[in-house]
Formats: C-alpha cells, sequence, structure tokens
C-alpha cells in the first residue's frame, strides 16, 4: 500500500525505558508499526512489548496465539494486562547477543471514530542461543475506545529496551482513489 | 522512482450489504493486497467467505491455524466453492483482515492466497488457500453467507509492482 515513514526511533548506548511516538500526522488510512527489539531483561524468553494509545489506560483487550518450546497455545490478554495493547516481542540482550525480536503491528483506520483493532505478527528467539526458546506469535488486539490515535507509547512487560534496538512507524494511504460509497443493497 | 504498492479501489458502505466485489481488477501488477475493517450483523456465525472471478466451482482448498484465547486449533478444506474465514468482527469489534493474492494476473499457475484476520473479541488467524484455476483474477467477492456487512465497514484493494 502507499506508504511512508512517519518516524523511526533507535535506541543509542544504555537502552531505554520506551520508545514514543507522539504528534503522529492524522492524514493516513492506516498504520503500520516495525520493530526489532531486545530487552535488557534476563531470565525472560522473550518479553512482551506493549503499546499505550495516547494516555488511554484501559479498554484494551487481546487474542493471543503462540508457539514456543514445541507447543502451541493461545490466551487472552497476556500478561494479564488491561491498561495497554501487547504489540510485539523481544529477544533477550543475553548470552545469544545477536537474536533480535521481529514485531510488525497493522492498526487500521486509526484517525476515525472507531474502535481500534490492532493486527500483530511476531517472533523472537530466546537468549540461550536455543531455538527451543523462541517463539512465534499472532495477536489480536482492541482498544475499545473511539479516539483518534495521536501518540504510542512502547514498552516491555519486564525489561528496557536494549541499544539498537529500532522501532519505525509508517503511515498507509488510501489517498490516491476516491472512496465508493455502496449506498443500495 | 513509483510507489511500489499502488491502492486501486476503495469502497466504504454507508448501508449495510451482504457483499462487496472489486471487478475488472488492473492487470499490470503482480500481487495485490485486500485490506478489510468490517463487521457483521444478523450471522450469529459471523462468516466472511470469497470467491474470485465468480466461480463457485469446488476449486478452493485452504488451511488454517487460529486462537480464540482459550485454544489453539487448526483446520483444512479441499475442493471447497468457496475461500472461507470465520469468526468476523461483531458489534463495535471490527475484524481488521489482510489477504495478500500472490501473481493474480499471470496465467500459468493457480492462484495463492495468503490470509490474517484478527477479531479482537474472538480470533486471531492465519490460512493459506489455492484457487484451482490458472486464469488471472479479474474480479474479487467478498460476502457473508447470512446476515450483512455493517454500515462503516471499509475494503481497500492495492497492487503491488513487480
Amino acid at each position: 500500500m502507499a506508504r511512508s515513514k512517519i518516524a523511526t526511533v533507535t535506541v543509542p548506548s544504555g537502552g531505554q525505558s520506551s520508545i514514543v511516538f507522539s504528534s503522529i500526522p492524522q492524514n493516513y488510512t492506516d498504520l503500520l508499526l516495525v520493530i526489532k527489539s531486545q530487552s535488557t531483561i534476563s531470565g525472560v524468553e522473550p518479553d512482551n512489548i506493549f503499546a499505550q494509545v495516547n494516555s488511554i489506560t484501559s479498554g484494551y483487550s487481546a487474542k493471543l496465539l503462540y508457539a514456543t518450546s514445541g507447543t502451541i497455545n493461545s490466551v487472552n490478554n497476556p500478561n494479564n494486562f488491561t491498561n495497554k495493547g501487547m504489540v510485539g516481542i523481544s529477544s533477550s540482550t543475553g548470552s545469544a547477543g545477536n537474536a533480535w525480536g521481529v514485531s510488525t503491528t497493522y492498526i487500521p483506520n486509526y484517525t476515525k471514530s472507531v474502535y481500534k483493532t490492532f493486527s500483530v505478527d511476531a517472533a523472537a528467539e530466546g537468549s540461550s542461543n536455543n531455538a527451543w526458546s523462541s517463539q512465534f506469535a499472532m495477536l489480536a488486539g482492541l482498544l475499545s475506545n473511539n479516539a483518534a490515535i495521536t501518540s504510542l507509547t512502547l514498552t516491555h512487560a519486564y525489561g528496557n529496551f536494549g541499544q539498537g534496538s529500532t522501532a519505525t512507524l509508517y503511515g498507509v494511504t488510501a489517498a490516491s482513489v476516491l472512496p465508493t460509497t455502496i449506498t443500495t443493497a | 522512482m513509483g510507489q511500489a504498492v499502488v491502492a486501486l479501489a476503495s469502497i466504504t458502505l454507508d448501508t449495510a450489504k451482504g457483499s462487496v466485489t472489486f471487478s475488472n481488477i488492473d492487470q499490470s501488477f503482480r500481487d495485490l493486497i485486500l485490506v478489510v475493517s468490517q463487521a457483521t450483523q444478523n450471522d450469529p456465525y459471523r462468516q466472511y467467505r470469497f470467491r474470485v472471478n465468480g466461480d463457485s466451482g469446488a476449486n478452493y482448498n485452504q488451511i488454517r491455524m487460529y486462537g480464540t484465547g482459550s485454544g489453539a486449533s487448526s483446520s483444512a478444506e479441499n475442493n471447497s466453492t468457496e475461500i472461507l474465514i470465520f469468526n468476523n468482527g461483531a458489534g463495535s469489534a471490527l475484524a481488521s483482515m489482510v489477504t495478500n493474492f500472490m501473481d493474480y494476473s499471470v496465467s500459468d499457475k493457480h492462484k495463492v492466497l495468503i490470509h490474517r484476520a484478527d477479531a479482537p473479541d474472538a480470533i486471531t488467524l492465519a490460512e493459506v488457500a489455492r484457487w484451482a484455476n490458472t486464469s488471472p483474477i479479474t474480479s474479487i467477492t467478498a460476502y457473508t453467507p447470512a446476515g450483512e456487512f455493517v454500515v462503516g465497514s471499509t475494503f481497500i484493494l492495492y497492487g503491488v509492482k513487480a
């Protein structure tokens, strides 16, 4: 889709606790968030990434499907968080320093007065350099709030973003075609 | 340098409707992407289905994996008369769906569709399907066999350049 980069954040040496996209332009149709990341926490493989929309701290829910360690499972509301929404997973900065989590989140109609849906695909190799500690995840997220999305604040469930982690926000537009409104049954 | 992905058509419903069709699809691209944000009403099964080129014959194979929050599963159908994606959005919880139609304009291979669907109050799902026909895809019809897509549902078709 016609896609434009809005902003990229790269985490510097020393890491940081959050990544923030503020003053998000309102002239696109959808948003795409791409994260390549490590978490500074050890002993958690992988660490889930969450996003808070604007200053909204309630109304988040999700269905998660994930595969790890030879098993597959599905849960509601990962980490039992309902004050922010999951948007990815990170590898640890531990022993396998070359492992990075990769996550994409698609948010359609982010400026419209509708509940917001988050479609997430993510994968991360665990820190023990063992494929069995890796994880693949798909998630259907919902923010039961009609507000347009003007900011996203990303944090981990446990650790900070490690040096070199990047998050890129893209705007996707269908503005090149005029919408056809169907009015007849 | 032109854009690699181009919006071809956009449909927004301001009245509830049982189906939406993109016809006379531009054949100058390599792949198609259909991005949908919608919910259904008056259908307790919240079904979302589609066909290509109006083909209602037993020419679709599909396999899917999905999670409902209470369990993970997979299922498949061979020689089906349609591509089935179940558990649409309902109420205010719109479903987000992205379908890639790979090599849609070629005439020497069957067509593969890769689909992701997320209805946050019900399911997260990934599916791959094959339309057993070498004809180029010239139309796509998305429909719900019972009920209608609600007002405000959006369907956007993009072309991906080679």
